[in-house]
């Protein structure tokens, strides 16, 4: 069965979504698939019948960036950015189902994005950021 | 400096937000080959053959390359100690010993080493003590990669 990754990366040529690891632990192949997140490492492709959303999706590509990536460049929150198309995509859907999170629910919701670089504080911060609640 | 005391955004941010950055992983051309890695199936163990014919006549195989092909050390960064490729040791699991099967301990200490002998490639480092001789042919890998 093929992953739904290897038909967005190696059909379709949407390479933002990493083959990371290959066994759905660090998320950078995170997609959305209706209205929650999947690693698409995992996926069969024939079990994605409701609408693909990959990080290319998020913000139109000449268009301005979505406030979750906005807040992920003002805060720090993107080193080397292997990560961030997953998290991207895990911040997004997170904020769709909750606007109002607190850092703890931001935390929890990223517990399947592995990022090595930033020690993720940059990244909840800017998370919270995106969803009001810009700390001083 | 103004950028001093200022958040400054990375320069190559946009694009690795808007996942458009182009990664090594990402990166395409007309007729490139893909490369796959054969890994030993155990953790330890002495490499006594690489039989690699099976895999070259697999259809589409371009090339096979084992430590032959790469001599030395790789010399890169943090790896610059290891050798490319497994050569003459699986040693997936790091010790100051040479690799040695978990009943080693219970049996005979092997005799002293000939002349001639020398520790591994990988092994050479002097804050490495010896502590025992591998016996051959005590623990070898299954499958292909004998």
């Amino acid at each position: 069965m093929t992953p739904l990754l290897d038909v967005l990366r190696d059909r379709l040529g949407l390479r933002g979504a990493k083959a990371g690891c290959g066994e759905g632990r660090c998320g950078a192949c995170t997609v959305r698939l209706g209205d929650r997140t999947v690693a698409s490492c995992l996926l069969p492709t024939v079990l994605a019948t409701e609408p693909v959303t990959t990080v290319e999706g998020i913000a139109p590509p000449d268009g301005p960036l979505h406030p979750v990536q906005d807040a992920l460049l003002e805060h720090g929150g993107v080193q080397c950015g292997a990560c961030i198309p997953g998290m991207v995509v895990s911040i997004c859907t997170l904020l769709e189902s909750d606007p109002d999170p607190d850092e703890a629910t931001v935390r929890a919701g990223l517990t399947g994005n592995i990022c090595r670089c930033t020690g993720y504080q940059k990244i909840v911060e800017a998370a919270l950021a995106a969803a009001g609640k810009d700390q001083p | 400096m103004s950028a001093i005391g200022r958040r400054v955004r990375r320069s190559d941010g946009d694009a690795k937000v808007r996942g458009t950055a182009v990664y090594g992983m990402d990166h395409t051309e007309p007729g490139m080959l893909h490369a796959a890695v054969r890994r030993a199936e155990v953790p330890a163990a002495r490499i006594v053959r690489v039989d690699t014919t099976e895999a070259a006549a697999m259809p589409g195989v371009r090339a096979v390359a084992t430590a032959a092909d790469a001599p030395g050390r790789s010399g890169m960064l943090v790896v610059k100690d290891q050798t490319v490729f497994a050569a003459g040791d699986v040693r997936y699991v790091a010790s100051r010993s040479p690799p040695s099967p978990p009943t080693r301990r219970s049996r005979p200490r092997p005799p002293p080493p000939r002349s001639g002998w020398s520790w591994p490639s990988w092994n050479r480092c002097s804050t490495w003590r010896r502590r025992s001789t591998p016996a051959p042919g005590t623990c070898t890998p299954t499958g292909r990669t004998t």
